[in-house]
């Protein structure tokens, strides 16, 4: 009968109390190190939502006592070194973004939307090459857009410049957006509602005007305000297209002016350094509506996602 | 018991669309109209999308004739006297974007493992959404922001720091203004820190559980968990959101009109102006030539080859990490 | 008695009536004028020097006032560059007349434009105003009225003076405290006629033997950026109201500007340098100085352009004028020729703007130049005035109509 003293020593239960020493006797700085770190992590995440807070807290400082009735309904006036404060306001701007904005969306809407529509349809090798094409899209810097309207609008066609110019570019940088968007959305629909339509025995026509688009409804909303809230913000495309204009007018095939371009050229240097502290004021402005649009995206997904269940 | 086949009634043959396993339904006459519509939206944007291309490509003809390739490589850039050398532009565009990407990345991954593994988990989308909106914030307002905010201070108090505590190191060294690479570089850095931040976070969010688990049940502490687990394991997914950052950066263009200094000659110091790619576009159109023109279209296209690789790139890498793979 | 009465009486309602309207002329509102809708409805917009900017801006508002039927779309200051373009393509830019600090040449028409080019007699220039440049500098301490000569300033731009306490300076100002801080030059990034005027100043103050040849290089409209080593220590920025920005904003900075801006913006208006003048005073920039200076050269023309550094103890030697380009024959932008019935409607609100700002006018009917003391810049000399109307009559329309 063998001891259980006289076995030979397990090496397993030798190396695993070695470990557990080891382990025993590096906790405290183990810990130590990883208190700190996670603490770098945690001062990190507070330095990125200070530099947000320091922004708008920034834009509100410097640009809240601007805005009141004359901001919105005046087109700028030049102060004259007799009448300083004779600056008006930007309604001319805003004019013009509802207008350039506002046609962008007419005609982005539908092409973004059947464009993805065909996405979510199809997996041929053409609509492959399409999706690509629409990454590759979202990717490129819209001043690109801009040059493009221009080299072929301007210079091949010798039209003028003209708010509607601006507003295609701006089209060339919202349909690939709605086109991905839309494609999750019309992915995301349940397939037994496709099938129910099929059973009834309705054409992809109907199926897809009737059933799936309302289904896809939410998604399809988001997308559209993200790419709102894209286009409301841009000024590069628009700066070699649009001319420019200090007088409001409703019409696209004049020249415009656009909330961002006015910023851009009120902070870079106006005539008095008042019209200079004024652009801080439409900037806050801008700001603030595309943060609504953009939080507004947000919402209406997670609340129409909610509601689903 | 006859053996032989009624003729009665045979089995009626089964028509083409009964088969089991192939239902086909009649197609609809408006089957057409459908596709038709939606080929033919998708056909307009195709459509688009070559015009594009090829205008830019052909509107730079004039200036590679001018100076063939010159245009790369050479210094100079002076539309007045028709030189047009966009060397000083591609080394702008190198310089900021890697300012930065050193200055976002670091921070930027670390926010994201803050979000990921210390935020309570209720608090981690509106939290995130907090700090993506910082990429909603229009490109004029940072630059706005740099230009009458940020670039006083530097002059005055910044720079003169910066050299003394590195003894005019030779990136600091030289005279400046308000205006300088080093300042368009941080600008791009707060606006490609969401990026960073939004995508990595996703990386890190899907390191599998499983993984997670087995280094707790080791007895590792959280530090060594992220830094021994989970980084490596979304590695591939951070590498993607990095270039794809390094892709928004490298198109960046009127923050960085407005903070960079707009001067076209190349400088060994990061005080010093500059200029980029994107940038040149944005302030070299006013009042421009023809033929500047033709060298603006032929800087497009090259900013439509960096940016549309490094894209493509940056979305291959994060494909695969979605697959699993690790680099 | 009873003349003396009369004469009393006289004498009470000249003075009262001349009472009441002197606070309606100080007010810059004019009593007496009248609108005028005999022309037809037309639009008319311009665009290019910053220099005319404020000038131009006061003029169009005071225009509209008078003339009902006009429409003039605001100013555009693009600078004289991109003025001169603008109006070259007009086709597309819908820009009726550039403002330019220099009369256009061949050059600037070959420059933007690749095919049928129109020849430079297809254009005509109009004076429309006058003006100076001040040097003004931002020194932590230093008051205005430092004093500098043409040698110094283009020793700072040409980076041979890289310091506020340089010997040079510090002879000249030996009463101001200058720090050892590094001077940042402010200049043009695009293509400026104020640059134009500055550079030729330079030039010209220089070429003495007094200069050395401090510049020994051409006036021009946007090479300063690139002559020495400017760029490597100097700041560029677009338009006046950018050099004025980027002064405003840079420690140790100097730079050049129109004077309506350094008006504009009390903290420049703090700190403007007196410059050497060919008569070896010291002068800062003002209207009776830049009166001074054009008083010295009466016979300008398109041709003959340049009036700085002129003779005269009170001159102040940064001054020039400004122009407008209009195209000779005001044709339809297209070739549908039923537009030619509009283009002569906007060609004949053009000339008659052009020359009511091109005159002072009299108390019953003020021309635009009576704008131009408000904001900085001096009258036209009569002399030219008569220039602009003589100038103006050549424009016709695409009939060959005199349109003024």
């Amino acid at each position: 009968m063998t001891n259980i003293g006289d076995l030979p020593a397990d090496p397993i239960i030798e190396r695993r109390a070695l470990i557990q020493a080891t382990a025993r006797s590096s906790l405290a700085r183990r810990n130590l190190v990883s208190r700190l770190m996670l603490g770098v992590c945690a001062l990190a995440f507070v330095v990125a939502g200070a530099v947000l807070i320091w922004i708008v807290a920034l834009l509100i400082s410097k640009g809240f006592h601007w805005i009141s009735k004359p901001f919105f309904t005046q087109d700028p006036q030049t102060p004259t070194v007799f009448q300083q404060n004779n600056l008006g306001g930007i309604r001319n701007a805003i004019w013009g973004s509802i207008v350039i904005d506002g046609i962008a969306l007419l005609i982005a809407i539908p092409v973004g939307l059947i464009a993805g529509h065909l996405l979510a349809e199809s997996e041929n090798s053409f609509a492959n090459a399409v999706r690509k094409t629409t990454e590759v899209m979202t990717g490129l810097p819209s001043i690109l857009f801009g040059i493009f309207v221009y080299e072929f609008m301007i210079i091949k066609f010798h039209y003028r410049f003209s708010g509607i110019l601006g507003s295609l570019a701006l089209v060339m940088i919202m349909v690939p957006v709605i086109m991905k968007a839309s494609e999750i959305a019309f992915r995301a629909v349940p397939h037994s509602l496709k099938e129910a339509g099929l059973s009834l025995g309705l054409s992809k026509g109907v199926i897809a005007a009737r059933i799936v688009t309302p289904a896809a409804v939410p998604g399809l909303l988001t997308a559209v305000l993200l790419a709102m809230s894209r286009a409301v913000g841009e000024t590069a495309p628009l700066i070699w297209v649009i001319g420019n204009n200090y007088v409001a007018t409703w019409s696209p095939y004049k020249q415009q002016s656009a909330i961002p371009i006015s910023i851009y050229n009120g902070l870079l240097g106006a005539a008095s350094p008042l019209q200079q502290d004024y652009a801080w004021g439409s900037a806050l402005f801008l700001v603030v509506v595309v943060l609504f649009l953009n939080l507004g995206s947000r919402f209406l997904a997670a609340f129409l996602r909610r509601e689903r269940h | 018991m006859s053996t032989e086949p009624t003729t009665e009634s045979a089995p009626p043959a089964v028509p083409e669309d009964r088969v089991p396993g192939r239902v086909k339904r009649p197609r609809a006459r408006s089957d057409g109209l459908y596709w038709g519509i939606l080929y033919g939206a998708t056909l307009v944007f195709v459509v688009v999308c070559v015009a594009f291309l090829v205008t830019l490509v052909t509107s730079s003809f004039s200036a590679w004739r001018h100076s063939g390739l010159g245009l790369i490589f050479g210094t100079t850039w002076n539309p007045d006297k028709e030189l047009y050398g966009a060397l000083p532009l591609l080394v702008g565009t190198l310089e900021t974007t890697i300012i930065a990407l050193v200055l976002a990345v670091p921070l930027g991954i670390l926010v994201a493992v803050a979000l990921v593994h210390l935020v309570p988990r209720r608090l981690r989308t509106p939290l995130s959404s907090f700090v993506e909106l910082l990429a909603a914030v229009p490109s004029v307002v940072f630059g706005g922001v740099g230009f009458l905010v940020l670039a006083p201070y530097f002059q005055q108090h910044f720079y003169p720091w910066l050299q003394s505590t590195t003894h005019s190191f030779y990136l600091f060294s030289g005279t400046f203004s308000t205006t300088s690479t080093l300042l368009a570089g941080i600008v791009l850095f707060v606006m490609v820190l969401p990026t960073i931040v939004a995508l990595s976070r996703d990386a890190i969010a899907t390191v599998p559980v499983e993984q997670v688990e087995g280094a707790m049940s080791l007895g590792a502490t959280k530090w060594q968990i992220l830094s021994r687990v989970v980084l490596p394991s979304s590695r591939t997914g951070i590498t993607g959101a990095v270039t794809l950052a390094a892709a928004r950066a490298l198109g960046e263009t009127i923050a960085v009109a407005m903070v960079i200094g707009n001067y076209f000659k190349i400088n060994h110091s990061l005080l010093s102006g500059g200029t980029t790619l994107a940038s040149a576009l944005a302030t070299q159109w006013d009042g421009a030539t023809s033929l500047t023109i033709s060298a603006l279209g032929a800087l497009a296209v090259i900013l439509i080859a960096i940016t549309a690789s490094v894209n493509y790139l940056g979305r291959a890498l994060l494909r695969r990490a979605s697959q699993g793979a690790l680099l | 008695m009873r003349l003396k009465i009369r004469f009393a009486v006289t004498a009470a309602a000249v003075v009262g009536t001349a009472a009441l309207a002197v606070p309606a002329f100080a007010a810059g509102g004019d009593p007496y004028f009248a609108t005028d809708t005999s022309s037809a409805p037309a639009t008319i917009g311009g665009a290019g020097s910053t220099f005319a900017a404020p000038l131009e801006q006061s003029a169009i508002t005071a225009y509209l006032a008078r003339n009902g039927n006009a429409t003039i779309n605001a100013y555009q200051a693009v600078g004289s560059g991109a003025g001169e373009t603008d109006v070259i393509k007009s086709s597309t830019t819908g820009i009726n007349w550039g403002g330019t600090d220099v009369p256009l040449m061949a050059s600037d028409i070959a420059k933007n434009c690749s095919s049928n080019c129109p020849a430079l007699s297809a254009f005509v220039q109009v004076p429309i105003g006058l003006g100076g440049e001040g040097i003004t500098y931002n020194v932590k301490g230093l008051k205005t009225g430092l004093k500098l000569n043409g040698t110094i300033i283009a020793e700072i731009y040409n980076g041979k003076i890289t310091r506020w306490n340089n010997a040079a300076i510090k002879k000249l100002n030996p009463t101001f405290r200058l720090p050892s801080s590094k001077i940042i030059p402010v200049f043009r990034s695009d293509s400026s006629g104020t640059s134009y005027i500055f550079t030729d100043f330079l030039a010209t103050s220089t070429k003495s033997s007094v200069g050395h040849g401090a510049w020994p290089y051409a006036a021009t409209k946007s090479e300063i950026s690139t002559y020495a080593s400017t760029p490597s220590y100097g700041v560029g920025a677009a338009h006046n109201a950018g050099v004025a920005s980027a002064v405003a904003t840079t420690a140790n900075s100097i730079g050049y500007v129109e004077y309506s801006y350094i008006l504009l913006n009390k903290k420049l208006a703090g700190s403007v340098a007196t410059i050497l003048n060919r008569s070896g005073k010291y002068i800062g920039p003002s209207t009776a100085g830049i009166a001074a200076d054009a008083a010295a050269k009466p016979g300008v023309s398109a041709a003959s352009f340049s009036i700085v550094f002129e003779k005269g103890t009170k001159a102040y030697p940064i001054a020039g004028y400004t122009w407008a380009v209009v195209w000779k024959q005001q044709n339809a932008t297209d070739t549908n020729t039923a537009n030619n019935a509009v283009a002569a409607t906007t060609g004949t609100l053009l000339v008659k703007y052009l020359d009511w700002l091109s005159h002072t006018g009299t108390s019953s009917r003020l021309g635009g130049q009576h704008f131009a003391a408000e904001d900085g810049y001096v009258a036209l000399p009569a002399n030219i005035q008569a220039l602009a109307t003589a100038t103006l009559v050549k424009v016709v329309s695409s009939s060959n109509h005199k349109l003024l």
